[in-house]
């Protein structure tokens, strides 16, 4: 009890010292953080501490206070949301969070045993599933033996990251295990849907509570069976769904996941990839990455300039000619702990679209033709357009799991040769010259000859 | 009459005043009977083409002739874009430009829109003088004044030259005249001045109008049937071999025309022609130099051999490919099912429809009637000009009867040739021959007896015996030559009334405005068209993309100044098609065309709520035909009639009619004006489908006072990357995921978005 | 032409027809033997359809197919007067043949359901338009598709390159149709050429009298003028009918402004002819001597004016809100 107290009264200082500090998100830095009870934030001291570290400012709100809004008159009141409550769904309705969302806020939803409706239908807007209230992710050969041997396995220890640079630091990927205790969530058909943290080969999820046998096929299992997964909005909102919220808690973040010796033969081949010796448990990491991710603290992609001109030109003109050999080049820059960096990546293509693509050249980095800033890269590349009049659009479409969607298009009349583009005089036409001439003076001299004849 | 001697001035000149006089009273007549439009609604440019020519002739005079000539349309059948200086007549909108500097220079600051709505009414009293001047030719200035008149009135011609339709005919019927007068001017004079000026109309012509192949054939079947006629002349071959060379080189300066006139069948008459004067020139030469009969034989044979080879040779050319054969649209009239069954989009158009005999009567009045006695007269003195007219009158007549716009090309040979009739009638009925009055006439001072026997037997006679009366009170009334001009002169003032009320009931509104009696007889304006174009022009993002069927294309380009898909230059068929399967596709498969082709807004014409029968929903067969030609597999015109073969929207409708976009579209929240009973189109006059219309894809943007013009905005995809029918129930409350029956442990397999397949 | 005015006698006759249909099992008879049956059938007579029975379409149109089906459905009995049906028989046969004539394997195979055979099918397919075409792919083709085309004969053309056509394009075959030489119309042609030429070398000075002769020419312009004038074109492009028939009686003057029979233009062209030539007449009356310069003028200036008021009160009628009118 004191121990809770002093933690909180740390939290407090905490606060007041973080408040004037600038916040590393590239959206902003006001959170807020719902619970069923305020005094729960206690619980996840650690990864809340963590947050203001990182120079959030955190409101806590109950989620069935009245006064718990997201979205006033249109306008955001935070600019990212966590939701850690789990007893009711309280005031906020999947309606409220898919306005917030569609405001560019970002979630980062977690979930427990029973997960409340409002997530449910939150989660189901995203065509991600969420399996019943009192089931559990269980793994009888990857889980916490603190717990001994007995138990029913469902405190799990799981490793397979998504391998996305995006999201994970390094040191995360070959860090320790993340201790896992909750609800299995379930992806359906969506494109802007990106896994996290999956299961492995003998995860599977089923009712918490009975001990009975597994009598039909799980709702999920293997690595379908997502342990945290994450949507990117068409606007690049995130949303991210844990299905632990357990795994932010203190508990398990300062928590040492021994093995269970019993199993240890598997270990080798199931789980080759475990370093044993660690017996730190990764939630730390892990929680910090997801966050910073949500939160767009990382993997922020953004065209800062978008600019084209005709070869032998350096000005950009909006509309060209049939043939012509266009300079196509566009700045993007990242945003990674805290500034814009240059972004470099070998597969950013740009294409000139006439109801169908007539051109896709893919933009080098390059030094030349503007040395890339600290805070971008420079892309550049050089074709020729079509001989093809019409309406083009220049487009720029880089989607990559992880990396917020850049998207940049620009629509440019082609026109045709002008009549006096064409050549005036052409030298295989000269027979005709000669002709035409040879005719006119023939005729010139004839009549000459019969007005003066008689 | 001879005596009185006006401002001391001859007898000749007075007569000459008093034409001057007369033909500048029939062109400001002509002028002022084509202003009904703009007194009763304003100064605008009517209906679709004219909207086009506006905004090109806005952009020549802004931005100078050369950008107007490389003008790359960009925001136009996007994203094709269309070169307009190379697909375009630019005749008339350099006239106006022209006619507009002018004015400016003179500092009359008038607005080009002025200009562009009253040049067709300032033509058409060109026309009726050029008409004066043909007709002149033809007998002699009183049958042109008469031909004068009558054009200047004739609702044939007014129909296209209104105030404010400002279409390439409103120039082009002067040109077509005026070159003819030309040319009959040329040939009778065998000057080759006159036939170089022909030939600069004719240049001047086919900068105008497409309709020039007409001309281009006409002369040389004129010339042609000459030769036939054994009348080939030296005049002949100089006026026609100096109009074809100018003319034609002129010609192809136009870009639009090019190397047309060497290439395609419609211009190979006129080519085979001259080659064949030249042949006929050339042999009557050697005639004049080889007396002797049996050399003239071997010459004449020489030149048919010449002549055979030339035909064959043309005949070889076309098949081999190197001549463009008959295009469609000059196809269309020889073979008359050719255009519906290959060519929709022509058959689609209403002008392209043939003309019903009513429609002869109601363009041409009482004309119509006397127009074989004219040709008949033009037969007695067969001189060549009337083989002209003659030629003109069966050629045109045939093209007025297979469609009903080229009615334009046979209103000013009608307007000459009965013309011709009645100052001929007048001419002998006029004239005032003592000797018919006086025969029989007792009170006549050489009243000799044997003229009083018969007397008993004329009408005069007749009458006095019967009613008792003197002869000669009966004759001042029963004057045989005064009731004959009277009756005529009575024709042709209601003539002059009927082509009055056609004009001003038929051919004054421009579709752009429609107006509507009351019941009481007020007059009551539907301005839909243009409330809408104006909210697409407020309302929409500067580079918004509009779809809409391809009759409004030109009104959004010129009054909404939005880029459109397709409009009335149906020059690609298969974009067409495209808009045509958009439409008629559900939606979700039209959604996938509309944002393939950046489409932001879509516009639709909806008749159903004032019974405007222009509509869309009339016109979609056409555009289900159009699509099928190109995608037979995909939109099946069949699956659009009920069972029983008919076109229905009501609860009958096919399923295929419910789910188009079109259909929906247009009825989309139309049973909510009739408050909770069933909606009846009253244009259709059926109830439509009882069931609530629901769009999903597209979201109203507007629509206008009268239903008439709806305007709907394209959805975005969806923020969270549901379908957007999903998206739609989600936000309009209902909750999607349905909820577990029982919260414990027991697995039911509902509720599962994973398992739930969401089709993106 | 449609069927459902026939049907309605008939319905309970289709209705146990129906129900027998639905009850008898279709017969998933092994693709084999079906494709054995199917070339016996065809020995007999390979080039030209097969007639099919009820029975055989149930059986043939079952899958499993390793063949590819074509079945005509028309209606050749007399009393349904179906003309398209006969006008497309023997194109059909045509077509057939030339198919035999490839000598191909024979995957493909053209049948005819003729509907007094099989109105149960007929009702249960739900045709209500005859002749049309169904074809039934192999169920394991290349395409995948197994669910029978159709081709809607009047609306898609009755002619054989037509249906050739359309047969190659969804069978992916090679019919190989030639429309066979139509030797009589050439032989007559080459007849009447030589006619002409043999008359013209008989006659030639009187056909060239013709030919010179001005009233002839004229007579020939002038009557084309006033058929078009009286829009003769609009009859033969819009097929109308000669005389139209209200309520019992004939009906020349068809109502409305955009509708006309065939009879009313010849009326209409032939008032034109008369108001011309009574016109022309006064003209020419007036030089005239004696009797007819007194009476001639009068005489046909009465005429004239009667015609011409005569035409515009058709006019009117027929042009609703039209005000004016000469003399009644």
């Amino acid at each position: 009890m004191m121990a809770r107290g002093a933690l909180f009264s740390a939290l407090i200082a905490l606060f007041l010292l973080n408040a004037c500090a600038v916040a590393k998100s590239a959206s902003g830095s006001r959170v807020l953080v719902l619970l069923d009870k305020l005094d729960d934030r206690a619980d996840y001291s650690a990864f809340f501490s963590s947050l203001s570290e990182r120079g959030f400012d955190v409101y806590f709100k109950e989620a069935s206070d009245v006064s718990a809004k997201l979205v006033d008159f249109g306008e955001r009141l935070y600019d990212h949301a966590i939701l850690f409550s789990q007893k009711s769904s309280g005031v906020l309705s999947a309606t409220k969070l898919v306005e917030f969302v569609k405001l560019e806020g970002n979630v980062l939803a977690a979930v427990g045993r029973n997960p409340p409706d409002n997530v449910r239908d939150f989660a189901y807007e995203f065509n991600v599933g969420v399996d019943e209230t009192d089931t559990a992710v269980i793994d009888h050969f990857n889980f916490n033996s603190t717990e001994g041997a007995q138990s029913s396995h469902t405190t799990i220890l799981a490793n397979a990251f998504a391998p996305s640079a995006a999201v994970y630091s390094q040191s995360t990927l070959s860090g320790g295990a993340v201790l896992y205790d909750g609800v299995a969530l379930k992806f359906g058909k969506n494109p802007l849907l990106l896994k996290l943290l999956v299961g492995s080969a003998t995860t599977y999820t089923w009712g918490a509570r009975e001990s009975s046998d597994v009598t039909e096929q799980p709702y999920v299992s293997g690595s379908e069976l997502i342990l945290a997964g994450a949507a990117q909005t068409r606007s690049n909102a995130r949303v991210t769904f844990v299905g632990s919220q357990k795994l932010f808690s203190d508990r398990h973040i300062c928590n040492d996941t021994s093995l269970n010796q019993t199993t240890s033969r598997f270990k080798l081949h199931v789980l080759e990839n475990i370093i044993v010796v660690d017996s730190k448990s990764g939630n730390a990491a892990f929680a910090a990455d997801i966050s910073k991710w949500t939160f767009q603290e990382r993997g922020v992609l953004k065209i800062s300039a978008v600019q084209h001109h005709k070869e032998d030109e350096s000005f950009q003109r909006d509309s060209y000619r049939v043939k012509d050999h266009i300079v196509y080049q566009l700045d993007i820059s990242e945003y990674r702990d805290g500034k814009w960096r240059p972004f470099v990546a070998p597969d950013v293509q740009v294409e000139a679209v006439m109801i169908d693509p007539y051109i896709r050249a893919t933009l080098q980095p390059s030094s030349s033709a503007k040395p890339s800033s600290a805070t971008a890269t420079t892309y550049v590349t050089k074709f020729q357009l079509p001989d093809q009049y019409g309406v083009f659009t220049f487009k720029v479409d880089y989607r990559r799991p992880g990396y917020s969607w850049i998207f940049t298009k620009e629509t440019l009349p082609v026109q045709q040769f002008r009549h006096n583009d064409y050549e005036r005089f052409l030298v295989v036409a000269s027979p005709y010259y000669a002709a035409a001439l040879s005719t006119a003076t023939a005729s010139f001299l004839f009549m000459i000859a019969v007005m003066y004849s008689s | 009459m001879a005596g009185l001697r006006l401002l001391n001035l001859t007898r000749e000149s007075q007569l000459s005043w008093l034409r001057v006089v007369i033909l500048s009273g029939i062109g400001i007549l002509a002028f002022l009977s084509r202003l009904f439009s703009v007194i009763r609604f304003e100064s605008i440019i009517h209906e679709f083409d004219p909207w086009f020519n506006y905004r090109a002739t806005q952009k020549l005079t802004e931005s100078g002739f050369y950008d107007f000539w490389n003008w790359f349309d960009s925001s136009s059948w996007y994203p094709l874009g269309r070169v307009v200086g190379g697909t375009v007549y630019p005749g008339i909108m350099v006239t106006a430009g022209i006619i507009h500097r002018i004015l400016n220079a003179l500092h009359f600051p008038v607005h080009i829109r002025e200009v562009c709505v009253f040049l067709a009414p300032a033509f058409s009293a060109l026309t009726a003088v050029a008409a004066y001047l043909l007709a002149g030719e033809m007998k002699d200035s009183s049958a042109g004044l008469l031909a004068a008149a009558f054009i200047g009135i004739a609702p044939g011609y007014i129909s296209r030259s209104v105030a404010g339709s400002y279409d390439n005919e409103a120039i082009a019927i002067f040109l077509l005249v005026f070159v003819f007068y030309l040319w009959i001017r040329a040939l009778k004079l065998g000057s080759a001045f006159w036939g170089s000026l022909c030939g600069l109309f004719y240049f001047y012509m086919v900068s105008a109008w497409g309709g020039y192949a007409f001309i281009t054939n006409l002369i040389p079947l004129h010339v042609l049937a000459l030769m036939a006629m054994g009348r080939f002349s030296s005049r002949c071959y100089v006026a026609y071999s100096s109009w074809y060379a100018l003319g034609t080189l002129a010609s192809m300066q136009i870009p639009f025309v090019g190397f047309q006139p060497v290439r395609t069948s419609e211009h190979m008459a006129a080519l085979g022609i001259f080659g064949l004067c030249q042949i006929m020139a050339f042999t009557q030469f050697l005639r004049s130099l080889l007396p002797a009969r049996t050399f003239q034989v071997l010459l004449q044979a020489a030149a048919l051999l010449a002549f055979g080879g030339g035909l064959a040779a043309l005949i070889l050319l076309t098949t081999s490919g190197f001549i463009a054969p008959w295009t469609g649209r000059f196809y269309s009239l020889w073979d008359t099912g050719y255009a519906k069954k290959y060519i929709p989009i022509i058959a689609s158009v209403s002008e392209h429809q043939p003309t019903a005999w009513p429609s002869f009567m109601f363009d041409l009045g009482f004309l119509i009637p006397i127009f074989p006695a004219g040709i008949f007269m033009c037969f007695q003195e067969l001189r060549d000009e009337h083989v002209f007219v003659i030629l003109y009158a069966v050629t045109a007549s045939y093209f007025a009867g297979v469609m009903v716009r080229l009615m334009l090309t046979l209103t000013p040979i009608v307007c000459v040739a009965s013309a011709l009739a009645v100052s001929k009638l007048l001419d002998v009925y006029l004239k005032d021959s003592n000797a018919n009055e006086a025969e029989g006439d007792p009170s006549s001072t050489n009243g000799d007896n044997a003229a009083t026997q018969p007397a008993e037997d004329d009408p005069v006679g007749l009458i006095s015996k019967m009613l008792g009366i003197p002869r000669h009170y009966v004759r001042s009334v029963v004057n045989t030559r005064w009731l004959v001009v009277g009756s005529i002169a009575w024709i042709m003032v209601m003539f002059a009334w009927h082509c009055t009320w056609v004009t001003s009931n038929a051919y004054s509104s421009p579709s752009v405005v429609l107006a509507s009696r009351g019941p009481d007889g007020s007059q009551h304006l539907i301005d839909d068209f243009r409330e809408a174009y104006y909210w697409l022009w407020q309302n929409t993002p500067e580079d918004a993309k509009v779809m809409s069927w391809w009759d409004y294309g030109y009104q959004i380009a010129g009054m909404a100044n939005r880029t459109t898909l397709v409009d009335n230059n149906t020059w690609n068929n298969t974009h067409i098609a495209t808009v045509g399967k958009a439409m008629s596709s559900p939606e979700d498969k039209s959604y996938d065309i509309m944002v393939k082709h950046d489409v932001d807004y879509v516009l639709i014409i909806f008749g159903g709520l004032i019974g405007y029968s222009g509509d869309d929903i009339n016109k979609f067969l056409w555009m289900i035909r159009i699509a099928e030609g190109i995608w037979p597999n995909e939109v099946i015109e069949r699956n659009f009639f009920t069972e029983r073969g008919e076109y229905r929207v009501d609860d009958e409708a096919t399923p295929t009619m419910k789910n188009s976009l079109m259909y929906k579209m247009s009825y989309y929240r139309f049973q909510d004006l009739y408050g909770g009973q069933q909606a009846i189109d009253r244009v259709r006059g059926t109830p439509i489908q009882s069931s609530k219309v629901k769009l999903t894809v597209v979201e109203e943007a507007f629509t206008s006072e009268n239903f008439i013009v709806r305007i709907y905005k394209v959805k975005k995809p969806d923020e969270l990357g549901r379908s957007l029918e999903s998206a739609q129930t989600f936000d309009e409350g209902k909750r999607r995921r349905k909820t577990a029956q029982n919260k414990s442990g027991k697995r039911s397999r509902k509720s599962r978005a994973g398992s739930k397949k969401q089709s993106e | 032409m449609t069927l459902h005015r026939r049907r309605l006698p008939l319905a309970a006759i289709l209705l146990c027809a129906v129900l027998l249909v639905f009850s008898s099992t279709v017969s998933g008879a092994p693709a084999g033997d079906k494709l054995d049956q199917l070339n016996k059938r065809l020995s007999s007579n390979p080039s030209s359809p097969i007639t099919l029975s009820q029975k055989d379409y149930e059986l043939f149109t079952s899958k499993p197919r390793n063949y590819s089906l074509i079945v005509v459905l028309t209606a050749m009995q007399s009393q349904l007067n179906c003309h398209i049906c006969r006008d497309f028989e023997p194109e059909l046969k045509d077509v057939t043949a030339a198919w035999a004539r490839q000598k191909a394997p024979n995957t493909l195979f053209f049948g005819v359901l003729d509907f007094k055979d099989a109105q149960a099918t007929f009702q249960s397919l739900q045709v209500r338009t005859v002749p049309i075409v169904y074809y039934f792919p192999p169920t394991a083709s290349a395409t995948g598709k197994v669910e029978p085309e159709t081709y809607d004969v009047p609306r898609k053309g009755k002619d054989a390159e037509d249906f050739a056509n359309w047969v190659e394009a969804t069978a992916h075959v090679k019919i190989g149709y030639k429309k066979p030489l139509n030797y009589a119309a050439i032989f007559s042609a080459l007849l009447v050429v030589m006619l002409v030429i043999v008359l013209g070398k008989l006659f030639s000075d009187n056909i060239l009298w013709v030919l010179q002769n001005k009233l002839v020419w004229m007579a020939l312009g002038l009557v084309f003028v006033i058929m078009m004038t009286s829009a003769t074109m609009w009859n033969s492009i819009r097929g109308a009918e000669y005389v139209g028939v209200r309520n019992g009686q004939p009906e020349v003057i068809a109502p409305g402004f955009g509708n006309q029979y065939v009879v009313e233009t010849q009326v209409v062209g032939l008032m034109y002819g008369l108001v011309s030539l009574s016109f022309v007449g006064m003209v020419h009356a007036r030089e005239a001597k004696g009797v007819l310069g007194q009476w001639g003028p009068l005489v046909l200036l009465g005429i004239f004016m009667f015609l011409l008021s005569w035409l515009f009160a058709v006019f009117k009628r027929k042009n609703g809100g039209y005000p004016f009118g000469l003399l009644f």
